[in-house]
């Protein structure tokens, strides 16, 4: 045991690294590469090796033994033996299989015939086979319509395979990006934006193209996605999770690329226009999934796509994965803040949109200024005692909206406003009834699903001229709406319960504050309710991303807090 | 058996015998107690270093053949004879030498057959004296080229049977009328451990209800109880707080010794080949790896050293792997040394920085336990959060449900506050103070309780014994008109004094009670081996043999032998010849035949024909060679009959015998 080392390595993969150790940044530079983060609170932080990560570390040049060095040169107890073998199987693992582009078709290598015969023997994979192996083959042709389909079969056995086979160009497009904006800003990529867009392409700028590039919320994924388009130059199809985020991805196409209104289609529930670049959303193409046919499936071969970009690729549903098993002759670009899936489909996400090309972790992303560091505050409000009553008198499910309605919540918003008074700020909201009560009782404009797109958009863009300081929201926050300005978050009732609502939550927040100043989240939270355990574990979640969170209870007793 | 329980039950003569070497003598004048001095490492080091090579040899062959099992002195002399090393007169000196000398002790079953054991403490204390494994572990380059072999993670058992002991104290083990663990009991025991039944399968343990207990299950039960963390009772198995207190008093590292020690006593004690390895590899440094062929080649058995080495795996103590094809191991923790009473000492504040490493308490409210953290800490942890990870760092959380549990246990807001402030030498971050507050404020606003209640007739009758002012005095609380909270310590006295004042009362007949039900009684009181499992343990059944050997006893007839016979060579007369082999004979002795020092002969039988005889066996070679031969009467000569040296024995038998 050597006590001056700032790792420790479990027997399952886990790597706990103590952030307090003078040694703390060289192992972090070490297990970038290799591993996902998995927490970050307080002074130890955890990391995950799984068999993505280490493909992934393959991919980008890393071999076992330099894995399995650094490792021990940072271990504190020493590499298990188990997690030592492991690496050096699964990172063994990568290159086994190859498959190439020739002319006369396309031909899937091993490295060793038994291994091609192995491959054989499992069924998902010899259904892609056009013949089978013969003894001293290490080479087969391979059904092209199989190319995704394969690499998934073998992806999930174990046995990534390299694509060498190549891509379509696309149908060609001219498009570059502004020296302006059309609103006359400048047009100028961070340096790490240009950095993911060449690590995507590879180093001869044509050699990759498939891949995930996963930077933080607010880092601008859209910037690198459009970067990429006008790189390739070719005919784009971009998905997204929903039509908040097709419109604002149109938008930004508009405003910062060459490209017109006539060049651009939305595909959505709403319209259904395919042009050059098109900008589909996940839900359009799964509808009808059960039957035989996607009905949308069209839109894929609608246009000869050289780029299909898949925003949020974390979010993709499997359908969408099944479509994309079959486009495996086109380039995929993969956006996201986190490879981690809900639904534990990272091999998935590896097999057919590739392997992660590039990776800012958020912390760096603070520190350099590129997004605004946060703090989150939970502030306590007591209930009065007529609330109280109903409260202990309801119904599981009431009880959370009684809660969540609570009125004295008016008044901690009230106090929070006037705290930031001048500052950016979203109050954000599940229940209608409530947000239109405060809207009236603060004499603040409220943004709800119902309202006509029209009249949403121009809150949204008072909202980032200036024009309006402060917007009441209902759940259509939780996704991707583009308020760049907003410096302040006032959290006052909501499900509490999902991870990826609060990364997006916090995403509306975190772009980097002209003034400089931190970014601030806040929720209030009813005292003695289970509001209290909701959001407690919504806290867990950012102080596991490493965020400062306090309670303030100041208003829980009715006397008001200090921190308001 | 071990050394002390070996010497409480010695004969007074042998006592006295081994009080007599000066070694003994010297230590006990000293100050130290028999006991410690037979097994003491220090004292065998010095007998070893002066014992002469029978002895030493048959000590070996003990070792090598018996280990601490008790083996028959007669079927012990004919196998010692077929090693063709030995003559009976030579085994039966060294082993009487090393009876008088506190090495080996004897004793009779009821049907007159003696018995020797080494003490099974003493074993591995025998066996790195005389049978070193000479093993130099791999230099760091050779270490670099070796491979681990696969192998699924195992915790060190301390940490394993912690999980295990702690299931027990959270949900309990009751046991049926029978003394038998439910399968529920069972199962949720297991559920709470990563060693398998598979893995223990070759040790072959024996236990009662093995049907209805799987293995891994019964060794929890087994250490438990003889760590005393765990105590049977007639119907239950529970956790002992204050054995479990004791034995939580260690590092991890110290209780893997113990338990490593445990383990050797109780599972390898049967099998010699599986003891001697169990008592070779404690000797190696942790994380250095050796190879198994410098352990096999002290002459263990390579499928008792396999069993044991996968137990060591299992257990979580050791590693398997292979260096340019060889079979190599490397221990992962100190298995030699178990210092209890110095880690209870130690844990003062200075020593518990020193010696005990902290745990960590994230904002998250997850604990992260290292690796040098005590028991007593984990045992704590498990009590008042939940295990997320078993691992090499363990990590708890703490959440509203432990929270309550721990509550429910006794714990207050203050008390989990101090030790886990104490415990990670940090003040609790924020989040997790604020959560603390929040899950206790809700604890403990009502309560259920135990009371004593009296019961009137009436509201009237109540009213008349508040007016008794004795009998008020033990009426704490008033409960709606008629029924009263009493004070249980003076129930007596409220009974006598209402029997007094004309309320006597009537007794209560609640349903299901039954007199006398739920006494336990400790069921085991008594019994030598607290354990579960059957150790077979065939020395502590009988009493130790009373009878000292002589010389004279040894030897039958010895002192009618002209000394001569024995002192050197002589031609004698064929008959006088035939006189001396067939003493030899009876002796198991060897002959010494020939001119010039002749050589060394074992004679097996005696063969006549009319007036000639002629004598068949064996010319003993060097390293035990034989040369069976038979020699006519005439190449008899000259002769001698070779007996070892009697210097230890006493010549004939003491005028008192204990």
């Amino acid at each position: 045991m050597d006590e001056s080392l700032p790792l420790l390595v479990q027997s399952d993969g886990t790597l706990i690294l103590d952030g307090r150790h003078p040694r703390n940044a060289e192992a972090l530079e070490a297990l970038r590469p290799i591993a996902e983060i998995g927490k970050k609170p307080g002074q130890l932080h955890t990391y995950r090796m799984t068999k993505v990560s280490l493909w992934n570390a393959a991919a980008a040049g890393e071999t076992a033994d330099r894995v399995v060095e650094r490792l021990r040169a940072f271990s504190r107890y020493g590499l298990p033996a188990s997690v030592e073998r492991e690496i050096r199987e699964t990172m063994g693992s990568y290159g086994r299989f190859r498959l190439a582009g020739r002319p006369e078709g396309l031909f899937l290598l091993a490295d060793h015939p038994e291994r091609l015969r192995a491959a054989y023997a499992w069924p998902e994979a010899a259904a892609c086979f056009e013949t089978s192996p013969q003894n001293s083959e290490t080479m087969v042709r391979i059904r092209p319509e199989k190319r995704g389909a394969l690499k998934s079969a073998l992806a999930a056995r174990g046995c990534p395979v390299m694509d060498e086979a190549g891509y379509r160009s696309g149908g060609a497009m001219d498009v570059s990006l502004r020296e302006t904006s059309r609103s006359g800003k400048p047009v100028r990529l961070r340096s790490y934006q240009t950095e993911a867009v060449d690590a995507f392409l590879g180093p001869s700028g044509d050699g990759g193209g498939s891949g995930v590039v996963v930077l933080p919320c607010g880092a601008g994924k859209t910037w690198v996605g459009m970067s990429a388009l006008v790189r390739l130059g070719c005919e784009t199809l971009i998905l997204t999770p929903n039509s908040i985020s097709v419109t604002q991805w149109i938008r930004e196409l508009l405003e910062n690329t060459s490209l017109t209104e006539a060049d651009i289609g939305e595909y959505s529930g709403r319209t259904k226009r395919v042009r050059p670049v098109t900008v589909a959303t996940y839900q359009v193409l799964t509808r009808g999934a059960g039957q035989e046919e996607l009905p949308h499936w069209s839109l894929f071969e609608g246009r000869d796509w050289g780029l299909i970009i898949y925003d949020e690729v974390h979010l993709l549903p499997a359908p969408v994965f099944r479509m994309t098993a079959d486009l495996q002759a086109t380039r995929r670009l993969g956006l996201t803040a986190t490879l981690v899936r809900e639904d534990g489909r990272e091999t998935e996400v590896f097999a057919l949109i590739g392997p992660k090309r590039y990776e800012m972790p958020w912390k760096t992303g603070e520190r350099e200024g590129w997004i605004a560091e946060a703090s989150c505050t939970e502030v306590r409000v007591g209930l009065d005692e007529r609330t109280a009553q109903r409260y202990r008198e309801a119904g599981a499910r009431s009880r959370h909206r009684i809660a969540g309605e609570n009125p004295a919540k008016a008044e901690a918003v009230r106090r929070l406003l006037d705290k930031h008074r001048g500052t950016p700020t979203l109050v954000i909201g599940q229940y209608l009834d409530q947000l239109r009560k405060l809207a009236g009782e603060l004499g603040l404009p409220l943004v709800t699903g119902e309202m006509p797109h029209a009249e949403r958009r121009e809150l949204f863009d008072r909202f980032n001229r200036g024009e309006l300081r402060t917007l009441i929201v209902s759940k259509v926050a939780n996704f991707a709406v583009d308020l760049p300005d907003a410096a302040v978050a006032i959290q006052v009732s909501g499900s509490y319960g999902s991870r990826q609502e609060e990364a997006q939550r916090l995403g509306r927040i975190l772009r980097p504050k002209a003034s400089g100043a931190k970014a601030s989240f806040y929720t209030v939270v009813s005292e003695g309710t289970e509001e209290v355990e909701f959001a407690r574990n919504r806290g867990r979640f950012l102080v596991e991303q490493g965020y400062a969170y306090a309670v303030d209870r100041g208003d829980a007793d009715g006397t008001g807090g200090d921190g308001i | 058996m071990n050394v002390r329980d070996c010497v409480a039950g010695l004969p007074e003569s042998v006592r006295r015998r081994i009080l007599s070497d000066p070694a003994v003598r010297d230590r006990v004048s000293g100050g130290m107690e028999l006991p410690d001095v037979l097994s003491s490492p220090e004292w065998a080091a010095e007998w070893a270093s002066r014992a002469d090579r029978l002895r030493k040899e048959a000590l070996r062959r003990i070792l090598l053949v018996y280990g601490a099992t008790a083996f028959e002195e007669e079927k012990s002399e004919e196998e010692a004879l077929r090693d063709g090393r030995w003559t009976g007169a030579e085994w039966r000196v060294a082993l009487a030498g090393l009876r008088l000398t506190g090495i080996l002790y004897a004793i009779r079953k009821t049907w007159g057959d003696r018995l020797y054991f080494v003490p099974a403490d003493m074993a591995a204390v025998w066996q790195r004296l005389l049978l070193p494994a000479f093993a130099d572990p791999l230099d760091e380059s050779e270490a670099r080229e070796t491979a681990a072999a696969a192998a699924p993670f195992r915790l060190p058992l301390s940490l394993e049977l912690l999980s295990a002991w702690s299931a027990i104290r959270r949900a309990g083990l009751p046991l049926t009328s029978k003394g038998a663990v439910s399968k529920p009991s069972a199962a949720r025991l297991v559920s709470a451990m990563r060693l398998t039944a598979e893995e223990l399968e070759p040790l072959g343990l024996a236990y009662p209800y093995r049907d209805q207990l799987p293995v891994h299950a019964a060794l929890a039960l087994d250490l438990g109880l003889c760590t005393g963390v765990l105590r049977k009772r007639d119907r239950e198995i529970s956790v002992s707080a204050a054995g479990a207190e004791a034995w939580m008093a260690r590092s991890a590292q110290s209780a893997d010794a113990e338990l490593y020690r445990m383990a050797m006593l109780r599972y390898a004690v049967p099998d010699p080949g599986r003891h001697l390895a169990a008592a070779a590899v404690c000797a190696c440094r942790a994380f250095e790896w050796y190879r198994d062929r410098d352990f096999l080649r002290i002459g263990i058995a390579p499928s008792a050293w396999e069993v044991w080495m996968n137990l060591l795996v299992s257990f979580g103590w050791a590693e398997r792997g292979t260096f340019r094809g060889e079979a190599v191991f490397r221990l992962l923790a100190e298995l030699g040394d178990a210092r209890t009473p110095e880690d209870r000492e130690s844990r003062t504040e200075e020593g518990f920085a020193e010696r005990f490493e902290r745990f960590l308490v994230q904002p998250d409210g997850e604990i992260f336990v290292p690796p040098g953290v005590g028991l007593a800490e984990r045992w704590q942890l498990e009590a008042v959060s939940e295990r997320v990870t078993a691992d090499r760092m363990f990590v708890y959380r703490l959440t509203a449900a432990t929270v309550r549990r721990a509550y429910d246990s006794g714990w207050r807001e203050g008390e989990l506050r101090r030790f886990l402030e104490r415990g990670s030498g940090a003040a609790l971050p924020g989040p997790v103070e604020e959560a603390l507050r929040d899950w206790f404020r809700a604890l403990g606003k009502v309560r259920v309780v135990d009371a004593m209640l009296l019961r009137t007739e009436d509201a009237g009758t109540a009213e008349r014994l508040l007016q008794d002012e004795e009998a008020a005095g033990w009426l704490l609380e008033r409960v709606g008109d008629r029924d009263f909270i009493v004070d249980p310590a003076h129930a007596k006295e409220l009974v006598a004094r209402l029997e007094k004042i004309g309320f006597p009362p009537a007794p209560d007949r609640a349903e299901g009670s039954e007199p006398g039900a739920g006494g336990e009684t400790e069921a085991d009181a008594g019994t030598s081996d607290p354990g579960w499992i059957y150790t077979g343990s065939v020395p502590s059944l009988y009493r130790q043999d009373g009878t000292l050997e002589t010389a004279g006893r040894l030897f039958p007839g010895l002192s009618d032998v002209p000394p001569g016979w024995l002192r050197q060579t002589g031609s004698y007369h064929s008959t006088t010849r035939r006189e001396l082999v067939r003493r030899a004979l009876d002796w198991r002795a060897a002959l010494q035949v020939g001119e010039d020092g002749g050589r060394l002969f074992v004679p097996d039988a005696l063969e006549t024909s009319g007036d000639g005889w002629q004598v068949r066996g064996r010319w003993g070679g060097p390293d035990g060679a034989e040369e069976p031969d038979t020699l006519p009467a005439d190449r008899c000569s000259p002769l001698r009959i070779v007996l070892p040296d009697l210097e230890p024995l006493p010549f004939a038998d003491a005028p008192a015998n204990g």
